[in-house]
Parts: C-alpha cells; structure tokens; sequence
C-alpha cells in the first residue's frame, strides 16, 4: 500500500463510540422535517415505510460491514482507489464525499430554518448558520475522538429525552388513526422507503469510522445496534404523530416532532417540552454536521495525497457554510431539495456505488493488505 | 456576504494557512486554498446570478424526484 494512503487519523474509537456517533446522525435526522415528508408521501402507512428503510439498511450495512473487513484499515475512499485504480478510484471517492459535504449542508440550514422559525424569529438565519458552522469547524479539527466522546456522552441523552417524551404522549395515541392500512395501495409506503433511507443511510459513514475503530470486526453489529435504536425512534415518532394529530395535518406541519413535543403535559407541572425537543435537535445536529465535515475533510486529503486532513478542516467548513447560505433563497427551494433531489442523490452513491465497489472489488479480485 | 466571506478567509488564512507556507507543504497549502476559491466562487456566482448552486441541482433531478417520491 502506497504511503499517502496509509491512515491519518491517529486515534481510535470503541465500539460504544461509533454506535452513539452513528445513532447521532439518525437522531439528527429525525428531528427535522424529514418526518413530515414522510407521512405526506405515504398517508397512515408511513410507519410500514420505516420498517422498509430499516430492513434495506441493515442490508447494505453488511456491505459496508464486509468491505471494511475486505479492506482492512481503509475507509470507503482508500479502497474505492485500491479497486478501481488511481483515476477512477479518486472519483468514485469524491462522489462519497460530495455526499457528505452536501448533507453537512443541507443538515445545519434545515436545524437552522427550523431554530429561526421556531426561537429566533429576529436572527438573521445566515447568523444561526454561520455559529453552527464555527462549532463544527473547532469540532472537527479536534479529531474524531473528540467527537466520538460527545456522542458517547449525548447519545444515551437523546435516547433518554426521546423516551421521555414518547411516553409522555402515549396517553394521547388511539392506534386506530394507522387504519385503513394500505388505503392507497402499496406503492406509497415502498416509495416512502427509500425516501427516508436515503436520510438514515448517511451512516454508510461508517466506512469512514470502521479503519478507527478498536474492534473494526464490530462494525456491522454496531451499526445495526445504532439503525435499530433510531428506526424505533423514527418509528415513534411517524405513529405518535399519525395517531394523534392524523395523517393529513401531520403530513402539512413542518415538523411533527416539534409539534408533538408542544402538546406534552405532565401533569400539569411540565408543559412545553419543545426546549428539550430542540436541545436534542441542535446537539445531534452539529455533531453529525462535524462527523460530516471531518469525513468530507479527511477524504479531500486522501484522494489529494495529503499527510493529514487537519489544515483543510476549516476551509471545508467554509465551503460547506457557503453552500447553506447560498444554495437556497426560500424555504420552498429547501423543501423541494430535501424532497425530491437530495433521496435521489443520495440513494445513488449510498447503495449504487458501495454495490458497484463490492462487485468490482469480486471481479478484479482486489483484497486490502494493510494490517 | 461577500465582505463576510473574505473576512473570514483571512481569519481562517491567519489560523491555518501560515503555517503551511512557514513549513513549506505545498500539497496542504494548494488544497487549502483551492477549497477557499471554491467558496469564492459560489458565492461570486451567487452574486452575479450564475446558478451553480444546490438548487441548480433540483432542476437535473426535480422531475425523477417528484415522479418517484411525489
């Protein structure tokens, strides 16, 4: 193996680590808008498309799982150029990276339109913008250990929080409201399904995190660990707000959870749960958007030949920032990104490229060496 | 947008980009700041209402998008 390929990043990550990281991207997610597209696709059987997305992602995690293993010491860009050769390899990589470039985007305009719209009215949006992106940019200069801990420390929150919070609204949910199943037929529910896994499958960034893990070995079991964990809370969420607010209004909100989290009471004593809705939604947000960047990061420099990945952190930071700010002028263009081009983006290098690799790395019978 | 731009390339150019011309790593510094000019460019094109941005992305995808997920 060539010497600029060999790893940069010195630290490693238990598997504890990379489960909390992994579940961290997939809370992020759920707790924007993503949960209202879905029911507005897929009607009352939205939560048949969650056990869809589930099941197909456990599918290619045992791609992603076996060509790390194929592979060992080397993430998804090392051996897409270990495969295909230097040309074609580096940009299969670029293609891998430009996902998680986008999605760092896309993912911290989305938590701040919904941080505006819902705390802070009369900040500029690029300002809320812009703070997420200072943090992440420090954040992932730190190394992935130093996020891995975040989310080691903040992952058990979220679950927690979510837990609260569903179990606050279970006393509000007639299961009834998920009647008549398949009302519309099945094509809804098996086109929501790729919809909502082209927002779960961001953890194929896992292909980055299993060259740093301590037992890379365990690199499926955390990932379905962490999938599981985050379907059920997807899935929750989707039933809490069918069953309650009922598919056609849940489908119009702009974002269910948020809405779901306004209604709790406890007795009377602790109303407005939307604080710790947001808290969840803005800390897994911005350590998603710095696993995101620093993978973006880390890539750069490998398909570049760089000796580390740590000076082009914070130009990528930038970059990503530019992006948010510039790519969307209204929420609606936004909304027709998330929806509609940004699942057909990235279905296309999460499952086709990872299946092509796979299929390349069988015929031309590659096998990584380093140990 | 642009004067904030440019205003934070500098900082970033203080913090990071100095010491890659001290230490003399030109592979660093020519992706630190092809990375920084990709920026520019955006937002260069942003202003002068080029469409290289994401949303230009809809316009390729929006169709397939809308027939499979619509």
């Amino acid at each position: 193996m060539e010497s600029w390929l060999l790893m940069q990043e010195k630290d490693t990550i238990s598997t504890k680590q990379y489960i909390w990281l992994l579940f961290s991207i997939i809370t992020s997610f759920s707790t924007l808008q993503i949960v209202s597209m879905l029911i507005a696709h897929t009607g009352a059987d939205a939560w048949l498309s969650v056990i869809c997305a589930w099941l197909t992602d456990v599918a290619l995690a045992v791609v992603y799982a076996y060509m790390g293993r194929r592979f060992p010491g080397e993430n998804m860009v090392q051996y897409s150029i270990s495969v295909l050769g230097k040309f074609f390899g580096r940009l299969i990589g670029a293609l891998f990276i430009f996902l998680f470039l986008i999605s760092a985007s896309v993912l911290i305009r989305s938590l701040c339109t919904l941080l505006g719209t819902a705390f802070f009215p009369e900040t500029p949006l690029n300002v809320l913008i812009a703070s997420c992106f200072i943090l992440i940019a420090i954040g992932a200069k730190k190394g992935l250990k130093v996020f891995a801990r975040i989310s080691a420390f903040l992952g058990p929150i979220y679950l927690l929080g979510f837990i609260v919070l569903f179990v606050s609204l279970t006393p509000l949910i007639n299961l009834d409201g998920l009647k008549p199943h398949l009302y519309r037929g099945p094509f809804p529910f098996l086109s929501g399904s790729p919809f909502l896994l082209s927002y779960i499958s961001i953890c194929i960034i896992m292909g980055m995190y299993i060259p740093y893990c301590s037992k890379p070995e365990n690199g499926f079991k955390g990932k379905f660990i962490s999938v599981t964990l985050g379907s059920i809370m997807f899935e929750l969420e989707v039933i809490s707000g069918i069953c309650i607010f009922g598919p056609e209004q849940a489908g119009s909100m702009t974002n269910v959870g948020l809405q779901l989290a306004k209604i709790i009471s406890i007795g009377g004593v602790f109303e407005r749960l939307e604080a710790l809705f947001l808290t969840i939604s803005v800390a897994a947000g911005i350590t998603s958007a710095m696993s995101l960047i620093w993978a973006f990061s880390l890539g750069t420099s490998q398909i570049a030949g760089l000796s580390t990945y740590k000076p082009i952190v914070y130009p990528s930071a930038l970059l990503a920032f530019v992006l948010a700010v510039t790519s969307f002028d209204s929420s609606t263009d936004i909304y027709n990104f998330v929806n509609y081009t940004f699942p057909f983006i990235a279905l296309f290098v999460e499952s086709g490229l990872e299946c092509f690799l796979l299929v390349m790395a069988f015929i031309l019978k590659k096998r990584g060496c380093a140990k | 947008m642009l004067f904030l731009l440019i205003f934070l390339i500098a900082i970033l150019f203080m913090i990071d980009g100095i010491p890659l011309v001290k230490n003399k790593q030109r592979a660093e510094l020519t992706v630190f700041l092809l990375l920084m000019a990709l920026s520019c460019i955006l937002v260069i094109c942003k202003d002068t209402g080029i469409p290289v941005t994401l949303k230009s992305l809809n316009e390729l995808f929006d169709n397939y998008g809308k027939k499979l997920f619509g």
